[in-house]
């Protein structure tokens, strides 16, 4: 009775909602109140699954829904990115029989890292993939170990565990574990035998801190890994990147299936290897996989094509407070090798809380922003002067560094500016007093 | 001008080494030629003889390697201070120079002992911006504070809380200074964000 009480106070308060035009966990928060283990209670679909992790949760989690759907599944999933439990809550009872059935064939579910072990107390995911495990928003994560600690707490004993075998940190969920699947990438031309950027979180191995060794680094902290103390080691795996291809734009996964990267980023590259494991492992054909990727432009926002005043320009996330995030655009800024003018914007630091902490520019690398080929470099809003401070610590040519904090100011003076080619770098916190500017043009084959 | 940066690659949780960057700036502008070393894991530790040192922030885990790495440099770190080797603790690296660490499974580790005070982990993180009152410079100290311990026995705190976290629980008092050795819980570049205490420490050194 309770169950039916939940769901229906569930279902009747999302309608309401939206009548007003609002969506949000409510309804959620409203149906724990009432039965506060419904999730535990419904019937969920055969397969469930979850995408936890740093980077890549969003783009990761719509890409296999996006193969699933066309293999013909009905996928149910958190596509608002309410990925706490009242999100997720409401997302299960919305999509439920009064009889607590979940109508789908896949529960798939974008995970908080820290927020997990909340939902997964009362039903476990069949598949679980872990995407890595990065210096993120330390502001409310700490940093990566602690949230390591909280990832670890939401894994159950049933639930098949999806690894990328190149974080040594997300590697140790699967010690002493039989039911994991590994993915991972081999060497590549761009991999390097040291650490780039301004710290090496790997530098220690982080099953028992003695000093870890690297054959290869892809990025960060990602890469081929062994420790001679204690043997913790980078996996063999099941799902390998084989080949990444950037002049062709073909990434080769198991020395079979070709997929066009629609966006030449190894974090993209990440993102297909993982769908395509467990899109894989639910017994989808990997032909129809990689055709389905190959054409799949995502709608997350995080890339756009714009046009401001004069200029052509190509929009481009990275979470402020995640270095690494940071570091791979510019790193695909840079590999274009095309002149063009870079606008970074950090205006709000987060959209969640407020906060005065830079800390974090000091983890990016900025020092790469000297190539030859940033002509320019426009650093807006509210910290543009921290920055510049920062900036001022690397190699670039600060001759080439305007600052203002009045973003729309800056953006008239940019609009009426024949630049070349732009590129902008800013987080969600900010996106929007940048597109509120500009026009947005059809996504394109990134060439 | 001798600087030398303790556990870079193992102590360098929230960009503090902008600290040692800030500082080398502001000795460079002051005519100084500065040379910064590295000592970590694996290598002889020797302050002897540094104008300062520097430390930062760390996981839990990693404070604790660095910890029991330090024990038996004690001595040459405690002479190294008593000769007025100025050192700068950010974040939970501090705490490593008291009598002991608790965590928050309730493992005691044993402090350097160079200290009075105690430091207890728990299982929550206390996290805030800072704005804090000194008497070292001018202006107040701002800073964020990430941390997951409260630190006790203080008898000569670094700053005055106005706004944030202190060192124990409802301590209106931040950070600890002994002498030649300044500790605090503000994490990350506290020295490129208050340039006035950056040029405190240039100063002194330069005297």
């Amino acid at each position: 009775m309770r169950m039916f009480l939940a769901i229906l106070a569930c279902k009747v308060s999302k309608c309401l909602l939206k009548l007003i035009g609002r969506g949000s966990s409510l309804p959620g928060d409203i149906a724990l109140k009432i039965c506060p283990d419904v999730l535990s209670r419904v019937k969920l679909p055969e397969q469930v699954i979850a995408v936890t992790g740093s980077n890549g949760k969003t783009s990761t989690v719509e890409m296999i829904a996006q193969v699933m759907r066309k293999s013909g599944k009905r996928v149910i999933w958190n596509k608002e990115g309410s990925n706490q439990i009242a999100g997720v809550t409401a997302i299960i009872l919305s999509e439920c029989t009064f009889g607590g059935k979940v109508k789908g064939d896949v529960l798939l579910l974008e995970s908080d890292e820290r927020y997990a072990k909340y939902s997964f107390k009362f039903f476990a995911p069949t598949h679980y993939i872990i995407t890595n495990l990065y210096r993120d928003q330390l502001t409310r994560n700490g940093h990566p170990e602690w949230v390591y600690e909280s990832v670890k707490d939401s894994i159950r004993p049933e639930s098949q565990l999806i690894l990328n075998a190149d974080d040594p940190l997300v590697s140790r969920y699967g010690k002493d574990r039989d039911n994991v699947v590994w993915f991972g990438m081999d060497k590549q031309d761009f991999s390097t035998d040291h650490a780039t950027g301004v710290y090496n979180d790997g530098a220690f191995c982080p099953e028992c801190k003695h000093r870890m060794n690297y054959d290869y680094y892809h990025y960060a902290h990602i890469g081929s890994y062994h420790c001679d103390n204690c043997g913790h080691k980078k996996h063999d795996t099941q799902y390998t990147v084989t080949n990444v291809d950037y002049d062709s734009g073909i990434v080769t996964i198991n020395d079979k299936y070709k997929i066009k990267l629609l966006f030449k980023s190894v974090y993209n590259v990440y993102n297909i290897l993982a769908c395509f494991a467990v899109c894989s492992i639910v017994g989808i054909d990997g032909d129809m996989i990689a055709d389905e990727l190959s054409h799949y432009f995502l709608k997350n926002g995080r890339i756009l094509q714009y046009k401001l005043g004069v200029n052509k320009g190509t929009f481009l996330i990275a979470k402020h407070e995640n270095s690494v995030a940071s570091d791979r655009v510019y790193d695909y800024i840079i590999r274009k090798n095309q002149p063009c003018s870079v606008i970074i914007i950090i205006d709000s630091v987060s959209r969640r809380y407020s906060t005065g902490e830079i800390s974090w520019l000091w983890d990016i690398d900025y020092g790469v922003l000297k190539a030859d080929c940033i002509q320019h470099l426009y650093l807006l809003g509210r910290h543009a002067k921290d920055l510049e401070t920062r900036l001022s610590y690397t190699d670039v040519d600060m001759n080439k560094v305007t600052i203002n904090e009045d973003i729309p100011a800056a953006l008239d003076e940019i609009a009426a500016k024949p630049l070349g080619k732009l590129y902008t770098v800013t987080c969600f916190s900010d996106k929007e007093k940048f597109l509120s500017k500009v026009e947005l043009t059809p996504a394109e084959e990134d060439v | 001008m001798r600087i030398i940066h303790l556990f870079a690659d193992l102590c360098n949780l929230y960009g503090d080494y902008g600290n040692v960057c800030a500082l080398k700036r502001a000795l460079e502008n002051k005519g100084q030629s500065v040379e910064v070393e590295y000592q970590s894991i694996d290598d002889t530790i020797d302050i002897s003889g540094a104008d300062f040192v520097f430390i930062g922030s760390a996981t839990e885990r990693n404070q604790k390697v660095a910890l029991e790495y330090l024990q038996d440099y004690k001595d040459n770190i405690k002479a190294a201070i008593d000769n007025g080797t100025v050192i700068l603790a950010t974040g939970n690296s501090f705490e490593m120079f008291g009598q002991s660490i608790i965590d928050c499974d309730g493992v005691r580790y044993d402090g350097l002992a160079l200290f009075s005070y105690e430091t207890t982990e728990g299982k929550e993180r206390i996290v805030t911006d800072s704005l804090c009152g000194t008497s070292l410079c001018g202006g107040d100290i701002i800073g964020f504070v990430n941390k997951a311990s409260l630190t006790t026995g203080v008898t000569s705190p670094l700053f005055d809380v106005k706004q944030g976290s202190g060192n124990g629980k409802d301590d209106n008092k931040e950070g600890v200074h002994y002498g030649s050795f300044y500790g605090t819980h503000l994490i990350g570049p506290v020295l490129i964000r208050n340039p006035q205490l950056c040029g405190y420490f240039a100063e002194m050194l330069i005297k």
